[in-house]
């Protein structure tokens, strides 16, 4: 590569121009594809994060009942 | 003194009101009588041509319709002159290895068209697009002109550039690597967490069943 000499622009030949043009389109419709996917993606994991929160309260509601259960099971003359 | 003549004619030119009359125009009656009919004038007559070849050839034209005959050419390459350069654009056509180091005015057009489409259809936007643009970073909407046949340059400052952001996005691939594999492990740590998960979720289940049927077992 060549600097510039007395202020005049100089340029580098491009012998596949067209060709690298169409890459160029490749890359940008691949581009558009991996942000569809990161946004597909980005929508299951908000449900995996919903359902695992779901999933989170019915532990805590089967810990609570299971507490309770012991609790009665442990002082009958209360319970029964 | 004969010679003195034409400057008093012009003098008379000069004159305006001296000038003779012109003639009376004519009188609309004369107009009427030699005025044609509607009727010629509607369908005005053709005129007559007697060219008695050409008329002869064009009736046989039409009732046959083949083509004449034309005399066949003969087509001799070596008759044709092979057209060659000058001497001087021939010995000023730059080689492969030494188009940097020209000093190239002439070849500025192909960048400048390029650019100035650009720049025209940055000044096309609507007002609209600079709203979207902030929805999606990237926007992929570009016309360009392509130019044909011809011979391209890049402005040197414009390659480096390009090759700094090709760096750049080679960098960023590099990194969108290590991050998917990290992804990938996540995930099959999850997945493993998950059907722990899954099989406590089952002994749990067991158990209350079999707690059920013993504290119910109805005896």
């Amino acid at each position: 590569m060549n600097e510039p000499k007395n202020g005049a622009p100089v340029f580098v030949k491009v012998a596949d121009y067209k060709e690298i043009l169409d890459v160029l389109e490749m890359i940008k419709s691949k581009v558009e594809e991996i942000r569809a996917t990161l946004g597909t993606i980005n929508t299951l994991q908000n449900e995996e994060n919903a359902e695992v929160e779901r999933w989170n309260n019915t532990i805590s509601d089967i810990e609570k009942k299971i507490v309770e259960i012991d609790t009665m099971m442990f002082e009958p003359e209360h319970g029964w | 003194m004969g010679f003195l003549k034409f400057l008093k004619r012009e003098k008379k030119k000069e004159d305006l009101y001296e000038l003779d009359l012109p003639p009376e125009p004519p009188m609309l009656s004369d107009f009427e009588k030699n005025a044609p009919s509607s009727g010629v004038l509607d369908n005005p007559p053709e005129p007559d041509f007697n060219f008695s070849e050409a008329g002869e050839k064009s009736t046989n034209q039409e009732e046959s319709t083949e083509f004449p005959a034309f005399p066949e050419i003969e087509e001799d390459p070596l008759s044709i002159p092979t057209i060659s350069a000058p001497a001087e654009i021939q010995n000023n056509v730059p080689d492969e290895h030494e188009f940097g180091q020209l000093n190239i005015a002439e070849e500025e057009e192909p960048p400048k068209e390029l650019e100035e489409h650009e720049e025209s259809e940055e000044e096309h936007k609507p007002e609209d697009s600079h709203l979207q643009a902030e929805e999606k970073p990237v926007k992929f909407q570009m016309q360009r002109k392509v130019p044909i046949g011809k011979i391209i340059y890049i402005r040197v400052d414009e390659f480096k550039m390009m090759a700094a952001s090709i760096n750049a996005i080679r960098n960023d691939l590099k990194i969108s690597e290590e991050d998917l594999a990290k992804l990938e492990s996540d995930k099959h740590a999850k997945d493993k967490s998950f059907d722990k998960v899954k099989s406590c979720l089952d002994d749990l289940q067991k158990k209350l069943i079999f707690i059920d049927k013993t504290l119910f077992k109805g005896e």
